[in-house]
């Protein structure tokens, strides 16, 4: 009760500033020019882009198939001395058999947990080597991820563990941000999940000296695995 | 009154002498705007993106009301609290509440200037609450017990050495000053408290009216971890931050990052809306946003409006050379640079902070670059009228200027004038050089030389040659 | 053509042969100058320090000293730009004046902008041996835009090297009462571009608002430094005649 008494106090006061009545339920106006040149891109071009921006940032793209992408998980868990490893509860990732590859790896792993079981997981994750998610978009223009989190899709795999790796579908991958706002955007007359991440690269800091240093909070070292349908279009992961 | 005085000229002359500072300073100035630079240029229209990020940002505010109304019906319907603050006793009461009902006894923040401006954790100390800054600038001020100095590197002033030094106190054992050994010390510590905490506290970068959430950017991570670990989250918003809609963020977010440090976007944008569901595997289990007006709604409807229109992005700061040779705290309050001479003086008053509005050359550098174009030369010229008008500007500097105005208004007077500077100007004269002027001119002189005023002005010589002509 | 001189005080006063200089370019190129005396000072110092009434009171002089002039030109990129920006909204509350004072700014230009951009001159015929390096003052370039044009005109003066000045966007610590009333800051400022003056070896600083140049030229000669410095005009003048 006294909460929207505060609340209407301070929104008249506003009004009364502004010089002029109350005002409720304004629509925003729709900017119409585009400030993006509009240019045709096929999902080639977007890659690149997609792959250019994330190397720029410390961070490796590597393009297999899905028979290809136990070899690239391996070189993954070689690369980053993998000894534990969390993961989401998520459709693709299980598809791709992802828990048999980790023991095959002697990987010890956790899946996040349904909410009744959360409160231990959060020390295994602390722990873990390792995070692993899909991602639900991927922008080519800044080489950002985007995760709708909720559900086993828990926050914390892309942000506890030193290292981070992210599977993404080459067909998620939008031109650039307003792709992304849109979506999220239409999503949010339905209600949109208590968390939502944009993650362009490693956690970096500048804070000291402005010094360039990688992992101060989040993961230090992140990886993407992008899955590409038509074998033609993918390369084989390289030895690192 | 002249206490105050001296007091501004004080920080200033302890910036100007603080000789690390002042290389410091320069060196982050120069690798953020040089980075600002490339990404404006990178976007090829960079006047178009600032005109619609301006306007995003006008609209929003002509329409603050109804979009705030909006955010507080979205955010109740997601599960979550929402106070409205009209000060900050208001907001710190509002906290104090939080906290006792959760019997905290610890909390996480993430870097946030409006609880600066708040004093928020000098107030969580006197209630014996532990509260650890996790961006890692901002805990190094804090150990250190000082104030940011940018809004965005608070640890600009800081070497590496200090840093080293602090940590070591805290650690109980000599670090090394690189920069690995020093960030992981910190990441080592600072997920102790976190996983530990009870109340995770954070700014808002953007509020969002659609969907009732807020957005949070960070480089670190450390505002995902204030608002993923603890089982309480506050987050606390000056009013002024929000947007209708997420197509807006299109256009805001990148200005932000790309105006600040040059990135395309920040490492992490992390969209909160409410508190964790039900089937969530983590995240707070309460959600409260505290919105703050602390004298910003006195800002609405006047000159200065578009000060609100701020996203907090520090561009203004990195290209101001006042701020590069005398540094973040000399400004003396929580925020620094052009924006902070514009804003300080308006939440503030005039009594205390009258020589921020006078601390700039009026050279536009910050005009140039804010990315949602305020007229930050024009609104510091904007306060002097204002101080003008109010009585604050000294007796004799207006005597001089209502001669001024009468002079300059009256040709002849004004001829006269020209032809006796230099016989008047002659009396402080050694030969063609003034090196110790009276008045108004001492500041002048006091670093630089003034020439005399020559012997026949421009004008005298034109009459001369019309009359030889004729 | 007619073109009516605006001399600027700190011209005026102190700095003659600035004027004179603008008179032999302009006439060199079939210009015919005058200059009315009804002209006084273009209420910057009164203005920027807050003093807006004042200020006022100057503009309305400066609006009737050239009400009949064609064309206004100044030496100096500042005071153009408080005409052209500043004179408007200070009349903003009275029509008849605020339609004056449009019209005043409409036809001011800084010296090189007319030069280049209204009189089309792309090159000056003149000679000028020096090193030099050239201040781009804030006014000029933020205020009203003009940055290439004194660059275009000084790249044509024949065995006149042109070195790049470090951070030459970088005000150098003027800004009127500003180096009066902080005169610590701007020390530091002016200082500061002294030093990256000094990185470009030239011999010269070349320059379009005397206020600036002022500043300048004061510290070099209170540190000793024997650099010279000159408007562009000047330097144009001065190489027309060699």
């Amino acid at each position: 009760m006294t909460e929207t008494h505060g609340q209407q106090a301070f929104l008249d006061r506003i009004a009364r500033k502004l010089g002029r009545p109350r005002k409720s339920g304004v629509t925003p106006p729709v900017w119409n020019s585009p400030l993006r040149p509009d240019t045709e891109r096929d999902v080639e071009d977007l890659i690149r882009q997609f792959t250019a921006n994330l190397e720029a940032l410390n961070t490796k793209v590597v393009q297999v198939t899905k028979s290809d992408f136990p070899a690239a998980l391996s070189e993954v868990i070689e690369r980053f001395a993998v000894k534990s490893a969390i993961y989401w509860h998520d459709p693709e990732l299980v598809q791709l058999g992802l828990v048999q590859l980790l023991n095959n790896c002697q990987v010890q792993h956790a899946m996040c947990p349904h909410a009744e079981e959360g409160e231990g997981f959060r020390s295994v994750a602390a722990a873990a080597d390792l995070g692993i998610t899909t991602a639900d978009l991927g922008v080519a223009e800044t080489g950002t991820v985007v995760l709708f989190n909720g559900g086993q899709r828990g926050r914390v795999a892309s942000l506890l563990p030193p290292h981070y790796l992210i599977v993404l579908h080459e067909t998620r991958i939008v031109p650039s941000l307003a792709e992304v706002m849109t979506q999220i955007g239409r999503r949010a007359a339905e209600g949109l999940p208590a968390c939502i991440n944009l993650i362009t690269g490693p956690s970096r800091t500048g804070d000291i000296e402005g010094d360039l240093a990688f992992g101060v909070h989040g993961p230090g070292q992140v990886q993407v695995i992008l899955l590409r349908e038509n074998p033609r279009n993918s390369q084989a992961a390289s030895p690192v | 009154m002249s206490g105050q005085r001296a007091e501004f000229a004080e920080r200033v002359a302890a910036g100007l002498g603080n000789g690390q500072m002042r290389i410091s300073v320069p060196l982050t100035q120069d690798r953020l705007r040089s980075g600002r630079n490339r990404a404006a240029a990178e976007l090829g229209n960079v006047e178009e993106w600032r005109d619609r990020a301006s306007a995003i940002r006008m609209h929003t505010l002509e329409n603050l009301d109804s979009y705030l109304e909006q955010l507080a019906d979205n955010v109740r319907k997601n599960g979550g609290h929402i106070h409205f603050a009209p000060d900050g006793q208001s907001a710190l009461a509002y906290v104090e509440q939080v906290i006792r009902e959760k019997e905290a006894k610890s909390v996480v923040k993430s870097k946030s200037m409006v609880t600066e401006e708040i004093h928020l954790n000098n107030h969580l100390q006197k209630l014996g609450v532990e509260v650890v800054e996790s961006d890692l600038g901002e805990y190094i001020i804090q150990l250190a017990g000082e104030t940011p100095s940018h809004l965005i590197a608070p640890a600009i002033h800081k070497t590496r050495g200090d840093v080293a030094a602090l940590f070591s106190k805290v650690a109980n054992r000599h670090l090394s000053d690189r920069t690995e050994e020093l960030c992981a010390f910190a990441r080592d510590q600072l997920r102790r408290k976190f996983l530990s905490a009870d109340v995770g506290i954070s700014g808002c970068n953007f509020a969002v009216a659609e969907s009732g959430s807020i957005v949070l950017v960070s480089n670190e991570g450390n505002a995902r971890l204030t608002t993923t670990l603890p089982k309480v989250h506050i987050a606390i918003m000056g009013m002024e931050r929000i947007v209708p809609a997420w197509n807006d963020l299109d256009v805001l977010l990148p200005m932000l990052t790309r105006s600040a440090t040059g990135q395309k976007l920040s490492v992490y944008v992390t969209a909160i809306t409410g508190p964790r569901r039900a089937e969530d595997a983590d995240g707070p289990e309460e959600f409260h946003l505290i919105v703050l007006d602390n004298g910003r709604s006195d800002i609405l409807g006047t000159a200065y409006q578009e000060v609100l229109k701020c996203i907090r992005c520090g561009a203004c700061l990195n290209v101001c050379p006042v701020y590069r040779h005398i540094g973040g705290h000399a400004y003396g309050g929580v925020y620094s640079g052009p924006i902070g001479a514009v804003l300080t003086p308006l939440l503030e008053g005039y009594e205390e902070w009258k020589e921020l509005p006078y601390a700039s050359s009026l050279c536009g550098a910050c005009t140039e670059v804010c990315p949602v174009k305020i007229p930050l030369h024009d609104l510091l010229i904007e306060h002097r009228k204002d101080e003008v008008e109010k009585g604050y500007a000294p007796f004799a500097e207006s005597a001089a200027f209502r001669m001024f105005g009468y002079v300059t208004s009256h040709p002849s007077l004004y001829s006269f004038a020209v032809k006796l500077a230099h016989t008047g100007f002659g009396l402080f004269a050694d030969g063609n050089v003034i090196n110790n002027g009276p008045g108004p001119l001492a500041g002048w002189t006091a670093v630089r030389d003034l020439p005399r005023p020559a012997r026949q002005s421009f004008r005298a010589w034109w009459q001369e040659r019309e009359e030889g002509k004729a | 053509m007619q073109v009516s001189l605006f001399i600027t005080c700190l011209a005026d006063v102190f700095f003659p042969e600035v004027g004179k200089s603008v008179v032999a370019v302009l006439e060199e190129h079939g210009v015919e100058v005058d200059f009315p005396l009804a002209q006084t000072c273009c209420g910057q110092p009164a203005y920027n320090s807050g003093y807006h009434r004042e200020a006022r009171e100057a503009a309305r002089q400066m609006i009737k000293a050239f009400a009949h002039s064609r064309y206004v030109v100044a030496p100096s990129g500042s005071c153009a730009a408080m005409i052209r920006h500043y004179y408007p909204s200070l009349m903003r509350d009275e029509p008849e004046w605020h339609q004056k004072a449009v019209k005043l700014a409409e036809k001011t230009y800084e010296f090189s902008e007319f030069l280049v951009n209204v009189l089309g001159v792309s090159e000056v015929r003149a000679c000028f041996p020096a090193t030099a390096a050239y201040h781009q003052s804030c006014h000029m370039s933020r205020g009203l835009g003009v940055k290439d044009e004194p660059l275009r005109l000084l790249g044509s003066l024949r065995d006149l090297e042109l070195r790049e000045l470090p951070y030459c966007q970088d005000c150098c610590g003027f800004g009127g009462t500003f180096a009066s009333k902080m005169s610590s800051i701007s020390e530091a400022m002016v200082d500061e571009k002294i030093r990256n003056l000094e990185e470009t070896g030239a011999t010269l600083l070349v320059g379009s608002d005397m206020g600036c140049l002022m500043n300048i030229a004061g510290r070099l000669q209170r540190t000793g430094k024997a650099i010279e410095t000159m408007h562009v005009a000047e330097v144009l003048a001065k190489g027309m005649k060699k």
